[in-house]
C-alpha cells in the first residue's frame, strides 16, 4: 500500500496518451485559473519563487515535483490559507486574493485535502450536504420550515447528494459516520463533498496518497469520467506519476519553488530538468 | 415513599434547569471550544430584562419572548465584538474575556436594577393548589412547565441540527472549522448564531428558574445554577447535547437525594456536592460520559 504513493512507475491506466477525451461536453465554466509570478517567503525561505501557469476550463492540470517543491504551499495560496508575498492569482476576471476563504466555494472552486478534512462525527451523506448547502440559496432554517421554493431547492440538493454518492459508490455507507471508514472510501467522500458545490475548478491535493495500486487506477478513471460528465477543470497535485501522466492534459513541474517544466504529459518524462529534480544531479 | 417522589420531582425540575443551561454551554463549546463562564450571568441579565418588562405591566409571555430575543442578540454581539477578536490569539484570552463578562454583566444588572431581591412571576400556574398528586407526592404546575420547556427545546434543537442548513453547518463547524470554511461555510456567521442561540437558551433557563429558586431574582441567583450546569456539561463531555441533558438531570436528582438523605450535606453543602460530582467524573473519565476523545497528531 505505501509503496504506491511514492512510485514513479511508467504511466498506466486510462487515458495514458494524454489525449483529450473525444466526447467532452462544454466545460462547467469559461473561466481559467491564472497564476502570475506567485511568490511566498516564510522567514528567509522562499517557498514559491515567481510561479506562473494557467489551468484552462475543462482541462486537468497536473502539478508535480519532489517533496518540498512547493506544491501544497501553492495549493494553500490558491485556497487562501496562505497569502502570497507577491504575485497574482486570477480566476477568470476575479482576483482570488481578494476573496474571503468561504467565498471560494461560491465562486466555483472546491478542494480536497491530502490528509482528509472531513466531519468525522457526521454521516457521509451530511458531509456531502455541507458542500452543497454552503453555496446554495437555501435559507438558513428553511429545511425545517415549509416555504415551498426553499423546500424544493433543499430537495434538489438532497437528490444531487444521493446521485453523487451513488456515482462514487458510497450508497452503502451513506448513513455511517465518516470517522472509522477506510481511507480510500473517505477520499471518495471528500470528492463527493467537493463536487456537491458544482465546481468549475476542482483542486485535488494528492488524491492517490495512501491508496492501493488498484484503487489508484479506479481513481484515475473516476476523475476523468466525472470530468467528462460535469465539465470541471482540475488542478491535481500528486506524487503518483502514473496517475498524473495518465489523466492530465497539461503538466507543470516545480522544484525548490520554481517552475522547471510546463507542457504535455508525454514530454515531461524526457525532460532533463524534471529527471534531474527527481533523481538528483548525477543523472 | 411520597417524600422520595417529591425529592425526585424537585431533583428533576432543578435538573431540567441545569440541563437547559448546560445545553447553552455545550452549543458554545462545540463552536468556539471554550467554556463560557459568562453564560449564567448572561441568563441573569436577560431574566432581569424579562422581570423589568413585567413591571411595565406587559404580559409574562411577551416578557419571556423578549428576553429570549435579547439573549440571542447579546450572545451574538458578544461573539462578534468581544470573543472573535481575541479568539485568534489563544483560548486563554477567550476565558479571560468570559470571566470579565461574568463580573461585568452581574454589575451591570445591579447598576440598572439594584441589588435587592425581585419577585419574578411564573408563566405557569404555581399557586398553593396548582398541583396534581402522584402517589401522595405533589407535582406542581411550574415543575411540569419546566419539564415541558426542556422537552420542547430538545425537540426544537433536534429539528434544527438534523433538518436545517444552519444546523448542518453548526455541526460541520464544530467538527472541523477550517474544513467547513473551505467547503464554503461562513464559519464566522455560524459562530455568532451559535452564541446567540446559547444566549437565548440561557435566557429561557433564567426566566424559568427564578420563580422556583430560593433566592428568587437577585444578583446571586444564577451562580449556583451555573456551577451545577457546568458540572452537567462536563458530565456529558462538554460537546454532547444528549450528554448535557442526561448530566443535568442526573446532577439535579443526585443533589436532591444527597441533600435530602445525607444529613451532613443538608442545605449548606449543596453546591459542594455538585463540585464533588465534577471531580469524581474527571477522575474516572476525563472526556466525560458522552464526550468524544480528541486525537491529535504529534
Amino acid at each position: 500500500m505505501s509503496a504506491t504513493t511514492r512510485s514513479t512507475d511508467p504511466p498506466e491506466g486510462p487515458g495514458t496518451t494524454g489525449a483529450p477525451a473525444p466526447t467532452r461536453p462544454a466545460p462547467a465554466g469559461d473561466r481559467a485559473l491564472r497564476l502570475r509570478d506567485v511568490t511566498i517567503t516564510f522567514g528567509g525561505v522562499t517557498a514559491l519563487d515567481g510561479v506562473s501557469f494557467e489551468v484552462h476550463p475543462g482541462r486537468i492540470c497536473g502539478l508535480i515535483g519532489p517533496n518540498g517543491a512547493g506544491k501544497t504551499t501553492l495549493f494553500n495560496c490558491i485556497t487562501r490559507i496562505y497569502v502570497p508575498s507577491s504575485g497574482q492569482i486570477l480566476w477568470g476576471d476575479t482576483d482570488l486574493l481578494r476573496l474571503r476563504p468561504h467565498a471560494l466555494a461560491g465562486a466555483g472552486i472546491a478542494r480536497t485535502f491530502q490528509n482528509l478534512a472531513l466531519f468525522g462525527a457526521m454521516s457521509v451523506f451530511d458531509n456531502a450536504m455541507v458542500g452543497g448547502t454552503s453555496v446554495s440559496r437555501v435559507g438558513l432554517t428553511s429545511g425545517a420550515l415549509g416555504w415551498p421554493p426553499a423546500r424544493r431547492r433543499q430537495q434538489a440538493l438532497r437528490d444531487r447528494a444521493w446521485h453523487l454518492l451513488d456515482r462514487l459508490d458510497l450508497l452503502d455507507v451513506a448513513e455511517r459516520p465518516a470517522a472509522g471508514l477506510p481511507f480510500g472510501t473517505l477520499k471518495r467522500v471528500e470528492l463527493a463533498r467537493a463536487l456537491m458545490s458544482q465546481p468549475a475548478l476542482l483542486l485535488l491535493d494528492e488524491p492517490a496518497g495512501g491508496l492501493t495500486h488498484s484503487e489508484v487506477k479506479d481513481l484515475g478513471s473516476l476523475i476523468t469520467s466525472l470530468r467528462d460528465e460535469l465539465g470541471f477543470a482540475a488542478l491535481l497535485v500528486e506524487h503518483h506519476m502514473g496517475l498524473v501522466l495518465g489523466i492530465s492534459d497539461h503538466v507543470v513541474a516545480l522544484d525548490f519553488g520554481r517552475t522547471i517544466f510546463e507542457g504535455s504529459p508525454s514530454a515531461v518524462r524526457d525532460n532533463p530538468d524534471v529527471v534531474r529534480a527527481y533523481l538528483g544531479r548525477a543523472a | 415513599m411520597d417524600l422520595f417522589l417529591e425529592r425526585l420531582i424537585s431533583g428533576l425540575t432543578n435538573g431540567s434547569i441545569y440541563a437547559l443551561l448546560a445545553l447553552a454551554l455545550v452549543v458554545v463549546f462545540r463552536g468556539t471550544g471554550t467554556l463560557n463562564f459568562a453564560q449564567g450571568e448572561l441568563a441573569l441579565f436577560t431574566t432581569f430584562v424579562a422581570w423589568w418588562l413585567t413591571t411595565q405591566s406587559l404580559p409574562i409571555w411577551f416578557a419571556i419572548a423578549a428576553a429570549l430575543g435579547v439573549g440571542f442578540i447579546m450572545g451574538a454581539l458578544i461573539e462578534r465584538l468581544l470573543i472573535r477578536p481575541v479568539a485568534k490569539r489563544n483560548d486563554m484570552a477567550v476565558l479571560i474575556v468570559a470571566l470579565g463578562l461574568f463580573t461585568g454583566l452581574n454589575s451591570l444588572a445591579g447598576l440598572l436594577w439594584g441589588s435587592e431581591t425581585k419577585i419574578m412571576p411564573s408563566p405557569f400556574p404555581n399557586g398553593e393548589s396548582d398541583f396534581i398528586s402522584i402517589g401522595g407526592a405533589r407535582l406542581y404546575g411550574d415543575a411540569l412547565g419546566v419539564w415541558g420547556a426542556l422537552i420542547g427545546l430538545m425537540g426544537l434543537m433536534t429539528l434544527l441540527f438534523r433538518f436545517t442548513k444552519v444546523g448542518l453547518h453548526m455541526r460541520a463547524v464544530a467538527d472541523n472549522a477550517t474544513s467547513a470554511t473551505l467547503a464554503g461555510v461562513r464559519t464566522s456567521r455560524i459562530l455568532a448564531i451559535g452564541w446567540g442561540l446559547s444566549g437565548a437558551i440561557g435566557a429561557l433557563a433564567g426566566v424559568l428558574v427564578t420563580p422556583l429558586a430560593p433566592q428568587q431574582l437577585s444578583l446571586t441567583t444564577m451562580f449556583s445554577i451555573f456551577i451545577a450546569a457546568s458540572a452537567a456539561a462536563l458530565f456529558g463531555g462538554l460537546d454532547s447535547l444528549v450528554g448535557a441533558v442526561v448530566g443535568g438531570l442526573v446532577i439535579g436528582v443526585l443533589e436532591a437525594m444527597l441533600t435530602g438523605y445525607v444529613s451532613v450535606i443538608g442545605g449548606s453543602l449543596q453546591q459542594t456536592s455538585a463540585l464533588l460530582i465534577i471531580v469524581v467524573i474527571l477522575f474516572a473519565k476525563p472526556t466525560g460520559l458522552f464526550g468524544t476523545t480528541k486525537l491529535v497528531r504529534v
